[in-house]
């Protein structure tokens, strides 16, 4: 069943139209149905929404002074979230393309343009251990922080982590002030990729 | 304002009737309709129809199903927080929450945000901390009391501190200081633990603690 725009004619009798007519009623309703409170519900939710389901645009939509844009668009085939600021400003990707909050030591989020946010725990990390981090992207941002570090005894330089080597999805982990090469120690890591 | 009616799919419900009979049933789904649509979205009568002027999400038991070219983004119910905004990926892919807990009043220097997927970000500033005899450890709360799991945390000092030890020497300023999380209570981690330790043979020096700036991430 869809909508006719065009009923009824003036010259179509009255018995013709009522059925169009009747028809255009249930085509409405049933279009608004589709993630709205359908209008046949209780009249004070109607207009509202039980979910936006959005199919991606080819194009930005413009926006006015008054006016910001949601929309979805396909990055790389795969259906994204944007925000355009009002008076056409640059669009916003809003989302990425996947993430993890599976409760692991490695676990990976994401704001706003995309960047993806990693945080993670190394239990053992050693001196000179290369970590690749999951999705690929390139890291503009790696953090390490130990948990317990030990001081040097012969110079009392306290042991530091430093990221080196950050190569797109990838950093070497650098302990300065070590007393022993093959210690181990628990490390934070905080990154940001995009 | 007019009582607002209940659309009827259904009418004319005879199609012998005269236009004088159907037209009041006629004219209530028309201002039904009229009047659902400018809920939600710019009146039928406006220059700007078509457009939303805000999108109020009615809360789902389950996640909504999303074709291959297609995501979704709905509302659920998250147990101790509130209707929380959900966005699946395509093709009935995988759902995360997309907005987390609700915003509360922060400690002065400490300050939270969301991430999508139920992460929570702690950051700030803390001071200088000098440990006594009687207080060795720097508890930094986290508020809210929320998390489940410590993710990462982050630490920069943005001041250098030489630390004296015991012996008369001095412990490098480049010392960093150390954190680790607390012990949950009721199932919850309420603050990080951060010293400045020098560990030798013969046991633990604690030492100041210099004033840092902190990023930490948790799942709750």
């Amino acid at each position: 069943m869809s909508f006719n725009p065009n009923i009824p004619q003036i010259t179509d009798p009255l018995l013709q139209s009522g059925k169009q007519i009747r028809a255009n009623f249930q085509a409405i309703a049933q279009a608004w149905a589709v993630n709205h409170i359908p209008l046949t519900s209780d009249p004070s939710n109607q207009g509202m929404h039980t979910v936006l389901s959005m199919r991606p645009l080819t194009v930005d939509p413009t926006t006015s002074a008054s006016q910001v844009a949601l929309y979805c668009k396909a990055v790389s085939s795969i259906p994204q979230l944007f925000y355009r600021p009002n008076s056409n400003q640059d669009p916003i990707q809003m989302t990425y393309e996947s993430i993890n909050n599976d409760g692991s030591d490695r676990q990976y989020s994401f704001v706003a343009g995309p960047f993806v946010i990693y945080s993670g725990y190394i239990p053992n990390a050693t001196n000179g251990m290369n970590v690749i981090l999951t999705p690929n992207t390139n890291l503009i941002y790696v953090n390490l922080t130990l948990t317990s570090p030990k001081a040097n005894t012969k110079n009392l330089v306290m042991q530091v982590a430093t990221p080196i080597n950050i190569t797109a999805n990838s950093f070497t982990i650098s302990f300065d002030g070590l007393n022993t090469p093959s210690t181990q120690f628990g490390t934070y890591y905080t990154a940001v990729g995009i | 304002m007019a009582k607002e009616k209940t659309y009827d799919p259904n009418v004319p419900e005879k199609l012998s009737d005269a236009l004088a009979v159907s037209q009041l049933a006629l004219l209530a789904n028309f201002q039904t309709m009229f009047s659902a649509f400018s809920r939600n979205h710019v009146a039928l009568d406006s220059t700007d129809f078509g457009n939303h002027t805000i999108i109020e999400l009615f809360e789902q038991l389950n996640a909504i199903e999303t074709n291959v070219n297609e995501i979704s983004i709905y509302t659920k119910f998250v147990k101790d927080q509130t209707e929380q905004v959900f966005f699946r990926y395509p093709g009935n892919g995988t759902e995360f929450q997309f907005t987390n807990y609700q915003i509360y009043t922060a400690k002065k220097n400490q300050f939270f945000t969301t991430l999508p997927g139920g992460f929570l970000c702690y950051f700030g500033s803390f001071k200088r901390f000098t440990p006594s005899a009687k207080v060795t450890k720097f508890n930094l709360d986290l508020l809210p009391v929320a998390l489940k799991k410590i993710c990462s945390i982050a630490l920069c000092p943005t001041e250098l501190i030489d630390a004296n030890i015991a012996g008369g020497k001095t412990l490098n300023a480049s010392t960093n200081p150390s954190a680790y999380p607390n012990d949950p209570t009721n199932g919850f981690i309420s603050s990080i633990n951060i010293s400045r330790k020098l560990k030798l043979v013969g046991g633990n020096s604690p030492v100041t603690v210099p004033a840092c700036n902190y990023f930490i991430i948790g799942k709750v």
